[in-house]
């Protein structure tokens, strides 16, 4: 039976950065729970690596670039430190992180509030918004593709082992069917990737192969309810084996490639 | 069947009615408008097919004050009408299950004088979905536990499905069902249960309302472009009108539109028509359902909720002249506009006392912070877990408080461990299912790779891990009219609500706040 639930919210756990030399700009990879840590305002996502405490990110919403991790997962972490202490950790930014699927019910810590910890801006607070969403001019569509058309590439990420599309990226999608369209596709050419991680400990970890065959059924799916043209030739080629992991680009390594060709004229 | 098209009496009184109503512009004038509402009758069982003339608006009383109910569109003459016509085979109308006295759903209380009063006979209890099942002795009250105990009807989900639901369900189900306990008999059952001929799985939800209906389906809301949040596929689209719909109607949002709803509703609880679904059929149930409201109209302590200078969102004429739908997360047009008029520091008497913690438990909805967790749907999408905001971050349709963004969620109300209050699920009433999620599925997001159940909620229709005990959000209205509350019925009562939202986001409540939050949604 999946565990009951014991947050350790009333922990007061001290969470110290770890006093060793960090250079700004150096590449960090791990695996660890997230832990969140309440302010006056919005939360902070951190994460313990071998010592140090590390700051991913505030909450915001999923119109955001970045989406926070998830107790009761593991996360993994991916990007540069900024050589920044934000929140009672050390900031990554750029950064990636991916929720792992695998239910794990020791993630589960809740810092409380404490003086001193600040939450950086957030967009959106705790509460309701400051504005009718809709009040503001909604942001244009881009404009529809106008020839001529070239071969165009659309690429769509994923976070590991994951298939699922996150909002931003939903857009991205619905562009590549459109240029699919209107520029009467004679080809789309799919490649779907199978990444891996490089971490800082020196460990490899691989994709699932099962997140490849769940990117290939969403895809499917997108391109059986898109009305393509009928003359259009779809190839799709899922990767059997992982992308070599380098330790510094491995984020981009978990992807759907759309590479379409237009109708000759 | 009589085919005798429904009249719309323009009464005086609706007259009266619409031009008060059309003086208000909802968002924009917050005050309640000049309506003398009518006096409250007692609760009464619709008969179908009575022939009775409703009102233009009407006052019934319940346990907490009275229910009022609008006709937008005056009053109506259900001789004939097939939303009050017994149209179905098995003798049930519409009406049967969306009773006005209880804004147009179907409570406990009445389930059970209905019993009495008619000794069992009433098509509400056919054996088909108002049993726990359908081979059990009809004249036994146990045969009709789940109804008469609950308030539940059966809904029958062939299992595994023989057709794929939608382009983005799994052609084969990602998990594996196992009846792990069967109190209602059904699901075992050698005829009708998982192993019998035709595979189904017996789970047991409550009447959604049919009122307010345009603040869940309004056809002017302009989905185009967007997607489903929650799952990242396209929304569906409307056949009849080319439009995408939201998934906000049925507890698992099997139909995208009324109309499709209606079908699944003659089909499977009226056991077939008597007679045709013609279009004529399908829009004059349509419009009669679009422009009828409902919503608490007095309190017994706090008096009336629609008179001058009450909250401008109470009552059915609030509902009646709302702008639909609009997003209630925000501080210009929050869900229930503001409950400034009864905030009072120092009340003098009952009524102002009553009042003031109506106003406090607005302010709990709307403004208190809680950690929100688990919820998949919301915190599985992007959101974090857990994510740190108010009631209203979801509850957000203005004026109704259902789902503003499309798709459906998994509060927890049926799936370890968060159903029954943290009660032990064996002891329950309902059936419990353990579901496996196979290997190359992703588990579901919280509750992992084996998931106990009392409701696969919309994983019945597209077979994925994720949608384990997902269901689409109710609008908050008229609730006092319409107890026990979720889709399982597993809060007897509103406190019983409070009590599982305080326990599952970790609220801590104060007694005082606990009792304004009931208060609250008890004049909704």
């Amino acid at each position: 039976m999946p565990m009951t639930m014991a947050r350790t919210s009333l922990l007061v756990t001290a969470m110290l950065v770890g006093h060793f030399a960090v250079a700004e700009g150096e590449r960090i990879s791990f695996v660890a729970c997230p832990v969140v840590r309440d302010t006056a305002t919005v939360p902070c996502f951190l994460a313990d690596n071998a010592g140090t405490t590390y700051y991913l990110g505030i909450q915001q919403d999923i119109g955001a670039d970045w989406f926070p991790p998830q107790l009761n997962h593991k996360v993994l972490v991916e990007g540069y430190l900024s050589g920044d202490t934000v929140c009672g950790g050390l900031e990554i930014k750029p950064i990636a992180t991916s929720v792992l699927p695998t239910v794990d019910p020791a993630c589960n810590t809740i810092l409380p509030a404490e003086p001193g910890i600040v939450a950086p801006h957030a967009e959106r607070g705790a509460g309701p918004n400051g504005e009718v969403p809709g009040s503001a001019p909604r942001r244009a569509p881009p404009p529809p593709p106008e020839p001529p058309f070239a071969v165009k590439e659309f690429s769509l990420s994923f976070t590991f082992d994951d298939d699922g599309l996150i909002a931003r990226e939903f857009g991205v999608l619905a562009r590549a069917i459109e240029y699919a369209k209107v520029s009467k596709a004679s080809a789309i050419d799919i490649v779907i990737s199978r990444g891996s991680a490089k971490l800082s400990s020196g460990e490899v970890i691989n994709e699932d192969p099962s997140a490849v065959m769940r990117r290939e059924r969403l895809i499917r799916r997108w391109l059986a309810v898109a009305e393509l043209p009928t003359a259009t030739r779809v190839s799709i080629k899922p990767m059997g084996e992982p992308l070599p992991a380098d330790g510094r680009t491995d984020e981009n390594n978990r992807y759907i490639k759309l590479t379409i060709t237009p109708e000759k004229r | 069947m009589n085919k005798q098209k429904n009249t719309k009496l323009r009464t005086g009184a609706g007259s009266l009615l619409a031009a008060a109503l059309a003086g208000i512009s909802a968002v924009a004038t917050a005050a309640q408008p000049a309506v003398q509402p009518p006096a409250a009758q007692d609760a009464f069982w619709w008969r179908p097919g009575s022939g009775e003339t409703m009102p233009a608006q009407m006052a019934i009383r319940n346990a907490n004050g009275a229910l009022g109910i609008v006709n937008a569109d005056g009053a109506v003459n259900t001789r004939g009408h097939p939303f009050f016509e017994p149209i179905g085979a098995n003798g049930r109308a519409c009406v049967t299950c969306h009773q006005p006295s209880d804004g147009f759903s179907l409570s406990l209380k009445t389930v059970t004088e209905r019993w009495a009063e008619s000794g069992g006979k009433d098509p509400l209890f056919a054996m088909v979905d108002g049993a726990n099942c359908p081979n059990l002795p009809p004249a036994d009250p146990a045969s009709h536990s789940m109804l008469l105990e609950h308030g539940l009807i059966r809904v029958a989900m062939p299992w595994p499905y023989k057709k794929q639901f939608d382009a983005f369900a799994a052609r084969e189900p990602e998990f594996t069902i196992e009846v792990v306990k069967d109190p209602a008999g059904c699901n075992l059952d050698a005829e009708y249960g998982l192993k019998s001929a035709n595979p189904t799985i017996s789970v047991y939800r409550r009447v959604r309302p049919t009122t307010n209906l345009r603040y869940v389906v309004d056809p002017s809301y302009d989905l185009s472009g967007r997607f489903n949040n929650k799952t990242g596929v396209p929304l569906p689209v409307d056949p009849a009108t080319g439009k995408h719909t939201g998934l906000p109607i049925m507890s698992d949002g099997r139909a995208d539109t009324l109309e499709v709803q209606m079908q699944d509703a003659i089909r499977n609880h009226m056991q077939g028509m008597n007679g045709e679904l013609t279009d004529e059929v399908i829009a004059q149930i349509k419009d009669y359902e679009s422009q009828v409201y409902s919503a608490q109209i007095s309190h017994n302590v706090g008096g009336s909720l629609v008179e001058t200078g009450a909250p401008p969102a109470l009552g059915p004429y609030a509902l009646a002249s709302g702008r639909s739908i609009i997003n209630g997360n925000n501080w210009r047009s929050p869900t229930f506009m503001t409950f400034e008029a009864w905030e009072k520091d120092k009340p003098a008497n009952d009524r102002e006392a009553f009042r003031a913690s109506v106003a406090r438990g607005n302010q709990i909805f709307l403004e208190r912070p809680i950690w929100i967790s688990e919820v998949t749907g919301f915190n599985s999408i992007g959101m974090g877990n857990p994510y740190k905001r108010t009631c209203v971050i979801c509850h957000s349709v203005h004026m109704t408080g259902n789902d503003f963004a499309p798709g459906v969620m998994d509060l927890g109300v049926n799936n370890e461990p968060w159903a029954n209050a943290g009660e032990v699920l064996e002891n329950s009433h309902l059936p419990l299912f353990k579901l496996t999620c196979k290997p190359e599925a992703r588990p579901h997001p919280f509750a992992g790779r084996e998931v106990y159940t009392h409701d696969p909620g919309r994983a019945l229709l597209t077979g994925l891990c994720h949608d384990i005990g997902s269901l689409v959000m109710q609008p908050m209205r008229g609730m006092s009219a319409r107890a026990p509350y979720f889709s399982n019925g597993s809060a007897k009562d509103i406190a019983a609500v409070v009590d599982y939202y305080n326990a599952r986001f970790t609220m801590e409540l104060t007694d005082q706040e606990r009792e304004d939050l009931i208060n609250f949604l008890s004049v909704l």
